[in-house]
């Protein structure tokens, strides 16, 4: 191996090394005084949680009913990650800033401490700040360990007829909205997080948008993990009525901590005739340091229900922090002339472990679906993409193209590809291509015969490689995730 | 003599070991990833009688062979070898129970359902050793000559350094077949290995082929399956060492109520090794094919190059695909990609040969005998290859006709 | 004496949209018409309605063959018949040499028309005198047909399978398409050599450049689904200088 070449590949890898683990700068913990359930999981702190939200009987019952399947249900392990047994009865499920506990009426009775956090996190709680700074204005929910601090734009968002509210307060105020889609596009058992999640989900958020309505800015909703040992069982319910629109966009972070933590969310999407949603996230959790300590687990349910004709579901994600990841978020092409599409970049570096991929479930006719998932590994991380694509027998004319491509950096990494790919239709047409390789030599020398160095060499080439996902991200994002990514643009742009 | 019986008693206690996992086991479920979609719980019988039935004088053997003249035959019926011919110099042929430590060696894994039910029910093994370039090819036919008889057979080759042989292997009749293959590749020995399975529609073939491969080394296998009723078609290849190569292609013509199941694990251990995958299914009628391929590249196991591609043609609305596609890779410097494609007959396609005068059936039948011709096209390089060729695209042929 | 070729008020639908709409078009045999129009103007629908392609439904009208009606005809049957489509993007066909297929359509069509089926021995001289006029070498008969072929050999296949199936009637849509000037000579020579008085051909193009090779007896000008304009072969370089904005604004209007 020439000098040069080696003095490339090291300077790639430390490149990246400088990405994710040693750089983590949302790794700050709050100091709040919070309230938290007990410890450990029961049919108590059940009722604990469901008393604290005053929570109707049946919704009480449904979760009683969530935690009975989950005790009968054992952990997945098919997917390719490796973590310690997680001890579900030492960990609290339930933690609340003790100041949340009276539903502040404004963000002036909300705790400084904690605009202090969101503050030094970059997300906007004040409006005035929003319309000053940014053009594109985004509505944001704030969700601080178990509970919703702040929903921004709610007056606005009224005026429209959209609804966006923390979990909590939708189940208060639109009870008859939450019951019709709650658990139908995820049912409580379909896995075993599923039905921990419907037992003891905290809050999340609320979206609906009514029909013929274009949502008239984006949504957010930003997770913020804080209290040690503390389970985070978000739950979002997003339903787009009728021809209606919605780019929603989810972003998360966490305290740099040595032990593990659990995130378990679900999300649930129903687009309903001629509707569109666009869900995006920069997940952004503390991956853990170098040596592997610490970090979340995230172990997440996406699922979108294309329930009627001519609906589309467009999942991106930017996957760079987590411990280990497991989620697949994934579309129901139920409707005639639906279609799902799916873009991931995922980011491995140092101990990280993720599984990540969709599925695409083609049951309605002339059903297209797209993939795109492009894997980086560094360090000594392993990173999986699995996915499924399934055609139904009478999903006739469905249409699917699949790409993965996985980037290797340095070889104690590690990347794997596992699509399944079914068929019962034969007026299906499904496409999938892989690849696996790492930077190409000839590429790195093309760009510096061209005056590039080294670093900016890959910058550029590893931007090239994620950008057919990164296109698909709202532009306030984009720009965000590819600080994340660790590329600047220069050389690319301009 | 008394060395004999101590090889058959170490024998003895492997194959009770072995019918005790399988007396507790039994066969894998859809829920062992290895078997998703195939569930042999569901579909196989819990035990064997396993009384090996009387040899009948006539077995049509002309209906089974490749048609090659000068080969060496070797003729399984109902799990026993009954002819042996004259052998060639350079490859001799051993009973695989004066050989304990081969069957040892290979049973490694006695969680492998194939290995452990095999072992348990084995009727007749053999060790083959090719020591020189063999020209002329060696046959081996497998034949059940009833729905009841259930057989089970192990080959161990053994490839000596520079070796070189083709093996034609055929499958037919009834029953149930099950065939470990265990092939062992010094340096610089060649393989060429077609594999021709046409059963008839109740029939089970369980056949796994283990490859291991020395510097040099190359296998080359083509595999053609025309009919039968359960079939799975397993390989695997280890890369022990550089320069060693594997070829796989796979040609699946399936109809009726056929369940044929593709399973390849390429094993890259040793940096610079290679290997191609094709896998060309056409389905029929109710047909369930499944293409499972899996490249595993190891930690260290550089400048690996890999690549696999599997198409799948439907051709009625009550068949079924599917295809799961694998990589598994811990080095960088690599270049690995896998592409499925699964589709119906191209109308443009057809448009176009229809537009040029010919008939639709006949368009059709051209389609898709271009579909597999790559596969075909790989018995360019084996002894008798042309005879070979000509000898299965009639079998295609016949099988087209049916289906067009 | 009727025409060759007679196209009567043909309307023709894909699904919902009709693209063709009453297109009148008369060509006689040993007579070489042009059809010119924008992009859009239902050029392409023409040749494949005419060639028998799926999808392409006609609604009104009809199409006739020395008197006998296509419409109702599959693919086959109009090759046998004696229509020919040189198609603007030639399909690859992976796994079928271009030699197997040459072979199977002149027998399919020999057959058809009642003529004895050519023994391999004689159509391996017939096709290569054939191949070499188009300056095809022989490596090209071996290779899977259109597989890896260049943009001229594609459309020199073409050709190649027009001048071995002997057509009455030939159809070129958009045969200069993709081709440099040397490979547009070599087509426009072996198209040119096929021109006699028993055949028919209809040159279908967007540019006036083949017809400078290929000279037609006749230019029509096609736009919104209908002939606006016959003329002389002067129609062609008019049209070179001025565009089509005219007959587009014809239409609409």
């Amino acid at each position: 191996m020439s000098q040069a070449k080696e003095t490339i590949e090291k300077e790639t890898v430390d490149k990246v090394q400088s990405l994710a683990g040693e750089k983590y700068k949302y790794g700050f913990s709050t100091d709040i005084d919070s309230e938290k359930a007990p410890k450990g999981l029961n049919e108590d702190i059940i009722r604990f949680i469901s008393a604290k939200k005053e929570e109707p009987e049946w919704l009480l019952e449904w979760r009683l009913d969530a935690f009975e399947r989950w005790l009968t249900m054992s952990e997945p392990d098919w997917a390719m990650v490796n973590y310690p047994q997680i001890d579900y009865q030492d960990l609290y499920y339930y933690s609340a800033p003790k100041s949340m506990d009276d539903r502040p009426e404004s963000l002036d009775e909300v705790d400084p401490e904690l605009l202090r956090t969101y503050e030094k996190l970059g997300i906007p709680l004040f409006e005035q700040e929003v319309l000053a700074g940014v053009k594109n204005r985004v509505a944001v929910d704030a969700v601080f360990d178990s509970v919703s601090v702040a929903t921004t734009f709610k007056e606005e968002l009224a005026a429209a007829g959209v609804i966006f509210c923390s979990f909590s307060e939708a189940v208060k105020d639109h009870p008859d909205l939450v019951k019709k889609y709650l658990g139908t596009v995820v049912p409580k058992s379909d896995n075993y997080f599923t039905a921990l999640n419907s037992a003891v989900f905290s809050d999340g958020s609320f979206v609906y948008i009514p029909p013929n309505t274009r949502c008239p800015m984006e949504l957010s909703t930003y997770f913020r993990i804080n209290e040690p040992n503390t389970g985070q069982f978000e739950r979002t319910l997003l339903i787009a009525d009728k021809g209606s629109y919605v780019s929603y966009l989810e972003g998360c972070t966490a305290p740099m901590r040595d032990e593990n933590q659990l995130h378990a969310a679900v999300v649930e999407l129903v687009a309903l005739e001629d509707a569109e949603i666009k869900y995006s996230t920069v997940q952004n959790w503390y991956p853990g340091d170098e040596e592997g300590r610490g970090g979340i687990y995230n172990f997440v349910t996406k699922r979108g229900d294309c329930r009627e004709n001519n609906a589309k579901i467009s999942w991106t994600q930017v996957e760079t922090g987590s411990a280990v990841t497991w989620k697949y978020p994934s579309c129901i092409l139920r409707g005639d002339n639906t279609v799902g599409e799916f873009y991931s970049i995922a980011i491995g570096n140092n101990h990280q472990q993720i599984d990540s991929g969709t599925k695409m479930i083609h049951l309605g006719k002339n059903t297209s679906s797209r993939i795109i998932s492009k894997g980086i590994s560094a360090g000594k991380s392993s990173n999986a993409y699995r996915g499924q694509v399934s055609v139904h027998r009478k999903a006739d004319k469905a249409r699917n193209f699949t790409q993965c491509d996985s980037l290797l950096i340095g070889d104690t990494c590690s990347a794997h590809t596992v699509p399944y790919i079914e068929t019962k239709n034969p007026s299906a047409i499904l496409e999938h291509e892989a690849t696996t390789s790492k930077i190409s030599d000839d590429q790195l020398f093309y760009c510096q015969q061209r005056g590039l160095d080294a670093e900016e060499a890959v910058s550029l080439i590893v931007n090239g490689f994620c950008k057919d996902v990164l296109q698909h991200l709202p532009m306030e994002f984009a720009v965000e995730a590819q600080k994340l990514v660790g590329i600047s643009l220069e050389g690319s742009v301009g | 003599m008394e060395a004999m019986s101590s090889f058959n008693s170490l024998f003895n206690s492997m194959q009770q070991e072995a019918k005790d996992i399988f007396a507790a086991q039994g066969w894998p479920n859809k829920r062992n990833e290895d078997w998703h979609y195939t569930d042999l719980s569901a579909r196989l019988p819990a035990s064997f009688q396993n009384q090996p039935l009387e040899l009948s004088e006539d077995v049509p053997l002309e209906n089974l062979t490749c048609g090659v003249d000068d080969a060496t035959q070797l003729t399984f019926i109902n799990g026993l070898l009954s002819d042996v011919e004259d052998l060639p110099e350079g490859l001799t042929i051993d009973a695989l129970i004066a050989h304990p430590e081969l069957v040892k060696q290979s049973d490694d894994d006695m969680t492998d359902p194939l290995l452990y039910s095999n072992l348990a029910h084995l009727e007749t093994g053999i060790v083959i050793d090719v020591t020189g370039v063999i020209d002329r090819p060696l046959e081996i036919h497998f034949h059940n000559t009833a729905a009841e008889e259930a057989s089970f057979v192990r080959i161990i080759f053994r490839l000596a350094a520079g070796a070189s042989l083709t093996l034609l292997e055929s499958h037919s009749g009834w029953g149930h077949t099950q065939l470990v293959s265990d092939i062992y590749q010094a340096e610089d020995s060649m393989l060429r290995h077609l594999r021709l399975h046409q059963a008839e529609d109740t029939q089970v073939s369980l056949l796994l082929n283990r490859v291991s491969l020395d510097a040099q080394a190359h296998y080359h296998n083509v595999a053609v399956s025309l009919s039968g009723g359960l079939g799975r078609l397993e390989t695997r290849v280890t890369f022990n060492a550089p320069g060693s190569h594997a070829g796989l292609a796979t040609a699946l013509l399936s109809g009726g109520k056929q369940h044929i199941d593709v399973t390849t694990r390429l094993n890259h251990l040793s940096p610079d090794t290679t290997s191609d995958t094709v896998a060309r299914t056409i389905l029929d009628d109710e047909a369930c094919g499944i293409f499972q391929g899996k490249v595993i590249v190891h930690e260290d196991a550089q400048r690996v190059e890999a690549t696999q591609k599997s198409d799948a043609l439907m051709l009625s609305t009550e068949a079924m695909m599917n295809v799961k596609p694998e990589l598994e890779i811990y080095a960088d410097d690599v270049a690995c990609a896998h592409g499925s494609a699964i589709g119906e007959i191209d109308h443009e396609a057809l448009f176009f040969l229809r537009s040029r005068g010919i008939g639709e059936t006949a368009a059709r039948v051209m389609l898709v005998e271009g579909f597999i011709a790559e596969i075909l096209g790989r018995l360019d390089d084996f002894a008798a290859g042309a005879t070979l060729q000509e000898n299965l695209s009639k079998r295609v042929e016949t099988y087209l006709k049916k289906s067009a | 004496m009727s025409a060759l070729l007679e196209i009567k008020n043909l309307h023709v639908s894909v699904g919902e949209t009709e693209i063709l709409k009453g297109l009148n078009l008369s060509i006689s045999a040993g007579e070489v018409h042009a059809i010119m129009g924008p992009n859009g103007s239902g050029k392409s629908t023409l040749s494949y309605v005419l060639a028998g392609r799926d999808g392409y439904e006609i609604t009104q009208g009809d199409i006739l063959l020395n008197g006998v009606s296509l419409a109702e005809m599959n693919p086959e049957d109009r090759a046998i018949a004696g229509l020919f489509l040189a198609f603007q993007y030639p399909l690859e066909i992976p796994g079928v040499t271009n030699m197997t297929f040459l072979k199977t359509s002149v027998n399919a069509v020999r057959r058809g028309r009642g003529e004895d089926e050519m023994d391999a021995a004689s159509f391996l001289r017939f096709v290569r005198d054939k191949a070499k006029a188009l300056r095809l070498d022989d490596d090209m008969l071996k290779r899977p047909l259109n597989v890896g072929f260049s943009g001229g050999e594609k459309k020199r296949n073409e050709i190649l399978q027009m001048s071995v199936l002997e057509p009455t009637m030939a159809i070129l849509d958009e045969t200069d398409s993709g081709l440099d000037i040397d490979a547009l000579k070599t087509v426009a020579e072996g198209v040119s050599a096929m021109r006699d008085a028993q055949r028919g051909m209809l040159v279908i193009t967007h540019y006036q450049r083949l017809l400078d090779y290929i000279k037609p007896d006749i230019v029509h000008i096609l736009a919104g689904g209908q002939i606006v304009k016959t003329g002389s072969p002067e129609l062609a370089l008019e049209l070179e200088k001025s565009g089509y904005a005219d007959y587009i604004g014809e239409v609409v209007a």
